[in-house]
């Protein structure tokens, strides 16, 4: 066809199944144990693999003797990964792999490796640069304006230290894949947020071409931006495989290792300054960080006229960083909101006032989004009449209210999509992307039925493999922009050409069809009209099949897009005595585009905010300082947030028309930003100082409070 | 050196497997995967499975941490998984609750909570809708709880069907086992014949402790000796001037028994751990493990408790505060048993406890204390209690602070004065859960907080 196809999503009144919160396709199959995740699978003669890992932070191995392993009971295959003369980097690195008929003869063949190694000096402290002699990186220091003339003549200056530490990704389900080598084939099932690249990223180590590398995975037992790539385990897996003669071989981290090596949020400590007028105007903003990565400040509020900014980075010998939901975009959050509040404080204004001055040095397209948030978000906590100035609570338990902000992208990744109407009526639609549970099958097929006419149940969807349409990595928040525009565009596609079959019979032109609640029909004439099965009936032998694509390169304006902005407030609750913080509410207010799914939209930031909950309150490692090692690696102290924590959380999704017509954003991560920052400020707030360091345990509370902060 | 037990309703025979495999692992390698493993130390709940236990003439499901069961542990027993809940294509009223309220997202943890929530609903002596905390013990990384709650508070009353049927039925008892080194003996004189042929044996009751240093530190036990079957360790007498509880009694089953307990105890039930812990975990179990941070020493030191203890020589009785020796030490002997903790009546008129830990529920203590208190007309203390755990390398009594006030008035003074004692008497430890100065902090500070809390308490 010469002309462009119109792709452009119905209006918001007009939608039958996009915009409803329709029930997510597979909580039947996950809620009665029937699915499979790749931790499940147990193909025939399937070996388990279990790993050595080193238990220094830092050494050198100067011998591997695998002889005894090699004769243990069930030992199919030994691997070493780490040869004599590999320096390891953190306690954990996998040294050497077993595969065994069954996990118990594997744990007991890997109980008798024998690794020698020359125990290195380590560094596992990453709050305090002083100790860090030699291991840090100077980032260099940016300057815009004048800060020291700024600093010196400002009517008030307040300062801070601040620190949030780092936090481990504790999917339940642990990072692993069942592989099987056979031949010049692999068969792949990883546990993976990237069923499309994943092979190309193991082909180059293995040595095997990508198009023989064959990927597959159904369910994901949680991924938080840490299992994209085959990591070492992949390719581990692979080569026990191919040494045991082509059994597939199982390999899944223990929970201890899981927190050791499969997931770090890097952290981010230093000293914020901020000079300004009592009015509340800021003038002068200096920050002096370190992290273990690149933290660039201020968050959101970069247009300053004065800063001078300082970031170094500090190498310590702990597992490798991660992506983690929103990355560095907590550790920013945080830093800003909780400067930002102590200015506020210090100039005894009420904080909403005092953020709704400082998103003037946000980016032009967002000023005004922020401050209608912030008004939001203080209307739906009644803040005027429920914040109070900072300490001014009496007794025991102490209430506070905080607030935090957050930016966040989501622009759809890149995505292909093939939807093929069958002459029996039935439906296919194909991606090779995968469902983190964010409910990416239900709003596929939503799009689909939205954009054919027809019930969700005559939409069959499959993803979960390579051998599909590529989509890409889901990370980011990028998926939701991709597979919608790519399956809107496949699903137009496949009914033009179901229109140009089924047009002769209506005597009408194809351009003068559409497709409603399973019908197609002459527009402007509903009696003109034949079902979706007789339509089909016309294509004749054979099939549609027709692809949509999405490429990033390409904008599809009003379909997708990317930028939002968040305000979140916390309110809690402070036992003086013993330090412990309760949440009473939460409240988000978050701009989100083009909603497919209200109900999965919100269980995104629910989900989020509690994420965030356990980071603020309980996530924390435990290193011994001298041995180097993480004492805390279990999930019996490396504390998640339960049922009983979470508080009322209210969640007000900005569903407008005017952002609806920008199109479908992303949002698993936007709202898993400030909930730190939040949670900081309502604390500070209840007691009247500043608890220094993220996570808001009962320790750290009650050590502000008394005077033990160093 | 096999045995038998029932899963979804079938009988399965088990032969030749390790004794310390779990009921887990042996499930999943039924096919059975819905149970997850995600933590194996009965943290995160993924794994849980249904136990038909007991409740008066009939049964009732209760919900454990199957990563908690070494498999021998279910010989004799009735189970049932995830996958028996729903009938063909029709879901259990809570999988199709979960399922309307959107309460999985990646929905790892989903059949666990979908157990959790079977169980609830179907707990005899429920009424109303569903308490969330039943699912206290299932953790979710993705949900935010908020749509499983939702979907626990749909549930009322369960209809009439086969789990119900069952409900009316007994539930099997339990027999003696033999298995690989895993032995469970029935009665009290072969119990101690087995002790003293094994004297390097483990004695293991609900498991909740001894399968984490299995399961975690792969800890392997020449033999595991289960007091499970011995009634002897199950009374539950309740006289004029004492209430016996016996040491093999699980937490739940306790608390269905002691009708009239104290404020206190329903004070401290919930802190103690999730109802999958409080499902296997013994009472015994907890004094005997000598944990200087469990949670049931300060009560029952508070409590003045005595425990009973029995060996191949006869019985004996010492006080509870004689019973902690050291770390992780007590005065039990080689071949002895805990039979029972006595906790004298009348009970103190004014007790709480209190725990401090990182997380409010379901999270080890930093420091523990209960307070018990006997104070007359005139304001005057006649017996004080202050017990704590996370003091010390022992639970134990602060008695020289005790003795500051009794006989004087309880009063802000009288709190001062015993915190000055406390801060040259107890002498905590630091580690990763809180250092010494927290926690000597805490062990003040949590006295305090009882006179408040009275204060409060009297004012309203």
């Amino acid at each position: 066809m010469a002309d462009t196809p119109d792709y452009s999503w119905p209006s918001m009144e007009s939608r039958k199944a996009m915009g409803k919160s329709i029930k997510r396709l597979d909580g039947p199959v996950k809620s009665t144990g029937r699915a499979k995740y790749t931790s499940d699978l147990r193909p025939r003669d399937m070996l388990y693999a279990v790993y050595v890992h080193s238990p220094h932070a830092h050494a050198r191995v100067t011998g591997v003797d695998t002889s005894d392993a090699e004769k243990s009971a069930g030992v199919k295959a030994v691997h070493v990964t780490a040869p004599a003369g590999t320096e390891v980097q953190y306690q954990g690195w996998e040294i050497a792999a077993v595969a065994a008929t069954t996990e118990q003869a594997a744990r007991v063949a890997a109980g008798r490796i024998r690794v020698e190694y020359e125990v290195l000096p380590h560094l596992v402290k990453d709050d305090d640069l002083s100790k860090a002699t030699g291991r840090t990186k100077q980032g260099g220091e940016k300057v815009v304006g004048d800060p020291d003339e700024t600093f010196k003549n400002a009517e008030v200056v307040s300062e801070g230290q601040y620190g949030i530490p780092i936090a481990n990704h504790c999917c339940l389900e642990p990072h692993g894949a069942v592989i099987q080598w056979q031949g010049d084939k692999v068969y792949a099932w990883p546990s993976t947020q990237d069923v499309t690249t994943w092979a190309t990223q193991l082909s180059p180590n293995i040595k095997v071409d990508a198009t023989n590398i064959k990927v597959k995975m159904d369910y994901i037992g949680g991924g938080f931006g840490s299992k994209f790539g085959p990591d070492a385990w992949g390719e581990t897996a692979a080569r026990l495989s191919q040494k045991a003669g082509g059994r597939p071989v199982k390999l899944f981290l223990e929970r201890d290792a899981e927190l050791m090596i499969a997931g770090n949020r890097p952290p981010a400590y230093g000293k914020i300054r901020i000079a300004g007028k009592k009015d509340g105007t800021i003038t002068g903003w200096q920050s002096d960080t370190w992290s273990t990565g690149n933290m660039p400040l201020p968050y959101i509020i970069d247009q300053i006229p004065n800063m001078r900014i300082k970031h170094d980075t500090v190498s310590i010998n702990s597992g490798p960083s991660r992506a983690w939901r929103a990355p560095n975009n907590q550790q920013l959050s945080y830093l800003t909101c909780s400067a930002l509040e102590d200015f506020a404080a210090k100039i005894a204004m009420d904080p909403i006032e005092v953020f709704k001055k400082a998103v003037e040095y946000a980016p032009k397209a967002r000023v005004e989004l922020y401050k209608y948030q912030l008004d939001k978000a203080a209307e739906l906590t009644d803040w005027k009449n429920q914040w109070k100035p900072r300490g001014s609570g009496s007794g025991t338990v102490r209430r506070g209210l905080g607030l935090g902000i957050s930016a966040w992208g989501g622009a759809g990744h890149n995505s292909n999509c093939r939807t093929t109407i069958n002459p029996d009526g039935s439906v296919l639609v194909e991606i090779g992307t995968q469902d983190l549970g964010t409910g990416t099958r239900t709003i596929i097929t939503q799009v689909a039925a939205e954009s054919l006419g027809l019930p969700m149940g005559k939409v069959k969807l499959v993803i979960g493999s390579n051998d599909l349409p590529p989509d890409a990595a889901s990370g980011g928040s990028s998926t939701v922009g991709g597979v919608t525009v790519s399956t809107r565009r496949s699903s137009v596609n496949a009914l033009a050409k179901l229109f140009e079959a089924a047009a002769p019979a209506l005597s009408a032109q194809p351009a003068d069809l559409e497709a409603v609640d399973g019908h197609i029909r002459v527009k402007g004439s509903p009696n003109k009209s034949m079902t979706w099965e007789t339509a089909c009936k016309k294509i004749g032998p054979g099939k549609i099949s027709e692809m949509g694509s999405f490429n990033r390169r390409q904008p599809a304006p009003g379909m997708n897009d990317q930028g939002v902005g968040g305000v979140q407030i916390a309110d809690v609750s402070v036992d003086t005595e013993t330090g412990l913080v309760k949440i009473n509410h939460y409240t988000a207010v978050q701009d989100c585009g083009l909603i497919v799914n209200p109900r999965l939209a919100e269980s995104q930031i629910y989900g989020a905010i509690i994420m965030g909950i356990s980071t603020a309150l309980y996530e924390e490692r435990f290193f011994d300082q001298q041995t180097g090692k993480y004492l805390n690696a279990d999930m019996e102290f490396y504390k998640l947030a339960g049922i009983g924590d979470i508080g009322d959380i209210k969640v007000h999704l900005d569903i407008r028309p005017e952002n609806d017509k920008r199109g479908v954003i992303g949002l698993g991560e936007p709202p898993a930003v400030a909930i730190c920052a939040a949670i900081g400020n309502a604390v500070t707030n209840a007691i009247g100082i500043r608890v220094p360091h993220i996570p808001m345990t009962p320790s750290h509370v009650l050590d502000a409070l008394e005077g033990r902060i160093a | 050196m096999a045995f038998d037990f029932t899963l979804n309703g079938r009988k399965v025979h088990v032969a030749g497997v390790p004794p310390q495999t779990t009921l887990l692992d042996f499930i999943r390698g039924q096919g059975l995967t819905g149970a997850k493993e995600g933590c194996a130390e009965g943290e995160c709940g993924a794994c849980t499975v249904l136990l038909v236990k007991a409740n008066g003439s009939g049964s009732a499901f209760v919900p454990v941490n199957s990563c908690l069961m070494f498999l021998p542990m279910a010989a004799g027993q009735e189970i049932y998984t995830v996958e028996a809940l729903a009938n063909g294509g029709r879901l259990a009223e809570c999988q199709q609750a979960m399922v309307d309220q959107g309460g999985s997202q990646c929905g790892y943890c989903t059949p666990g909570f979908v157990v959790s929530m079977f169980a609830e609903q179907y707990r005899p002596e429920r009424s109303g809708p569903c308490d969330v905390h039943a699912l206290s013990g299932n953790l979710c990384r993705c949900t935010g709880y908020r749509p499983i709650a939702d979907a626990a508070a749909t549930l009322g009353a369960p209809a009439a069907d086969r789990f119900t049927e069952r409900m009316q039925r007994p539930a099997p008892s339990i027999g003696a086992v033999n298995h690989g080194g895993f032995l469970r003996p029935t009665t009290l004189a072969e119990c101690f014949a087995l002790l003293a042929a094994h004297p390097g044996a483990r004695k293991v009751a609900g498991g909740t402790d001894v399968a984490v240093e299995s399961n975690l530190r792969g800890r392997r036990f020449d033999a595991l000796i289960s007091l499970e079957a011995l009634e002897e360790l199950r009374v539950f007498r309740a006289s004029a001037n004492e209430i016996e509880i016996g040491a093999g009694l699980t937490l739940t089953e306790i608390s269905a028994r002691w009708t009239a307990a104290p404020a206190v105890w329903h004070e401290w039930l919930p802190l103690f751990a999730s109802p999958l812990i409080r499902n296997r975990a013994t009472l015994g179990g907890n004094l005997a493990t000598a944990s200087p941070i469990g949670d049931g020493p300060p009560l029952l030191l508070a409590l003045d408790a005595r425990v009973r203890i029995a060996g191949p020589q006869g019985e004996r009785m010492l006080p509870l505060d004689q019973f902690f020796r050291g770390y992780r030490q007590t005065a039990l002997q080689p071949g002895e048993l805990l039979l029972s903790v006595i906790v004298p009546e009348p009970l103190p008129a004014l007790a709480r406890f209190y725990k401090a830990a990182k997380r409010r529920m379901d999270d080890i203590s930093t420091v523990a204390a209960c307070f018990a208190f006997d104070i007359d007309d005139r304001g005057v203390v006649r017996r004080a209690r202050m017990a704590y755990g996370g003091v010390a390398a022992i639970p134990l009594r602060a008695v020289e602070a005790e003795e500051t006030i009794v006989g004087a008035r309880w009063n802000e003074s009288a709190v001062h004065r015993a915190q000055d004692v406390m801060e040259r008497t107890l002498r905590p430890i630091s580690d990763h859960r809180g250092s010494a100065a927290y926690r000597l902090a805490l062990a003040q500070n949590l006295l305090e907080k009882f006179w408040w809390e009275q204060q409060a308490e009297a004012a309203a």
